[in-house]
């Protein structure tokens, strides 16, 4: 509860901070820099402009390529590894493809749309960029087991699924759920860029038009927007993680005395 | 019965230009209802005679009969209980989750808080392994292990990491359930007190100066008396103690 006290203290002495320092140091009419509340005051214009339709847009391709991303990374992890094969042969590729900056990615994202792809090219450049934490946090996390473990489980004789489901996974958890953090970090970043680049709908794109006429209240307001989107994305995050029955009985998680 | 034929294993240690486990020639048997030690000090390769019968590593030469059917893999009549209840009980599951993995993964099987009840942990089921002791973690192991209603129970070390009292919890609920259901247990141990006591036959390993383990057979006390405490005042099992402590660190 104290932990709690002091952020909320930080956030409102943050923003007290900005507004006092704009007012005292930017004189009217202020073009670049705004104070706080006149950021906020962009928010009742934004939304009479349809800010609601920009969020969904973004949102949707912001949890739809991340869903997408943990799924794909989830499922190739598992695959490659259990089977020392196949990782022999994925891992030299995801060696070569991970360090692969999501900024290298601008040039697909400007030819995506032109071969036709439109609203599925935020889909490829979402879950190809935050594939990569997902995978390679799943294949790490599902080849390391502790001996006594594995050894119990063969004793207990269960079948492939149920050891999928009670055992690989589970013992797996911290290290997906980690990437699967980074990846949803990622999935909001690359959404952004590519709406940025490719226009329609959604807050990258609206972001850039307020910019290009001049409106740079109505810019950061959108950018402000951004942020806290992303806070909350962050935030549903931890209490899925929380709460999920994989981590929950987790050293790491427990703070409370038994 | 649950014997070995001639088992051979053996595990160079490249570096040190040794062996850092050997066995050959290895005869043992446990019959339904026995209970028997494997006493021997550490290294001697305790843990790989419990893989080995248990089906988990397959042995060099010879072969594990478990009733007669040859155990190449692990299968249901016999079950290991591991040293290590740290990882072996699992974390990300409840008291009540982790037993019921031992029928099958049927979480509403009733034999799951009658088993718990019986191990001394009827109000920790709904708890994590994280908010339990070792002692609670092991008797969470020996539970799921018995709720799988193995014919042969091997122990790997029950005991090591706990403290006398619990150690006493353990061994004497131990003795109930397997003595009741005539399962046939073998406790691997470096604890001779427990062993002489508990076991109705002893096998004392020790390595021999080739690197080699050599087996030695002994009837055990046996559990003649109600407790540790009062088998120390026995005859008897002082003269045992003495046999099984020469015989491990004695100059024969």
């Amino acid at each position: 509860m104290k932990g709690r006290t002091i952020s909320i203290l930080s956030v409102c002495t943050a923003a007290i901070g900005w507004e006092l320092a704009v007012r005292v140091a930017v004189p009217e009419p202020r073009r670049f820099i705004f104070s706080l509340s006149e950021m906020l005051a962009e928010w009742g214009k934004l939304f009479h402009n349809g800010l609601m339709i920009d969020i969904t847009a973004t949102l949707v391709r912001t949890i739809g390529g991340f869903l997408g991303a943990a799924l794909l990374g989830i499922g190739l992890g598992l695959l490659i590894g259990r089977s020392p094969t196949l990782h022999q042969i994925a891992r030299p590729l995801i060696d070569f493809l991970r360090p692969l900056p999501s900024s290298a990615l601008i040039p697909v994202v400007i030819i995506l749309p032109m071969l036709g792809l439109k609203e599925r090219s935020f889909y490829v450049i979402v879950i190809y960029g935050s594939l990569w934490p997902v995978l390679f946090n799943t294949i790490t996390g599902v080849s390391e087991v502790s001996s006594a473990a594995a050894g119990a489980i063969r004793m207990l004789q269960l079948s492939p699924l149920q050891r999928l489901r009670y055992f690989i996974l589970p013992e797996a958890a911290p290290e997906i759920f980690t990437g699967l953090k980074i990846a949803l970090g990622i999935s909001l970043i690359l959404a952004i860029t590519a709406e940025l680049l490719i226009g329609g709908r959604g807050l990258g794109s609206l972001m850039r038009e307020l910019g290009d006429a001049a409106d740079y209240a109505g810019m950061y307001s959108t950018i402000l927007v951004i942020a806290l989107l992303g806070w909350t994305l962050n935030s549903a995050f931890n209490i899925v993680e929380k709460n999920h029955p994989w981590l929950r009985g987790r050293e790491s998680l427990i703070d409370d005395a038994p | 019965m649950l014997i070995t034929e001639n088992l051979g294993f053996s595990i160079r240690d490249e570096r040190a230009g040794k062996l850092a486990v050997g066995f050959r020639d290895v005869n043992l048997s446990i019959a339904p209802g026995e209970i028997v030690a494997f006493l021997g000090s550490s290294g001697c390769g305790k843990s790989t005679i419990i893989k080995l019968l248990g089906g988990l590593v397959p042995p060099h030469s010879g072969r594990v009969l478990c009733d007669g059917a040859p155990v190449v893999q692990p299968r249901s009549p016999v079950f290991v209980v591991f040293q290590d209840y740290m990882t072996a009980v699992f974390p990300w599951m409840t008291v009540h989750e982790n037993l019921s993995l031992g029928c099958g993964a049927t979480a509403s099987n009733e034999s799951v808080p009658r088993a718990a009840e019986r191990m001394q942990l009827g109000g920790q089921l709904a708890k994590y392994p994280l908010r339990l002791s070792g002692g609670e973690r092991q008797r969470v192991q020996l539970a799921r292990a018995l709720l799988s209603q193995p014919k042969y129970l091997l122990l790997d070390e029950p005991t090591s990491s706990l403290d006398v009292d619990l150690r006493k919890t353990l061994l004497e609920l131990l003795v109930r359930e397997t003595t009741s259901a005539t399962i046939g247990v073998l406790i691997v141990t470096h604890n001779i007190d427990e062993a002489v006591f508990v076991a109705d036959r002893i096998y004392l390993a020790r390595k021999a100066g080739d690197g080699w383990l050599s087996l030695k057979e002994i009837p055990g006390f046996g559990r003649q008396a109600p407790n540790l405490g009062e088998a120390h005042k026995s005859r008897e099992f002082g003269a045992l103690y003495e046999v099984v402590y020469s015989s491990l660190f004695g100059g024969n």
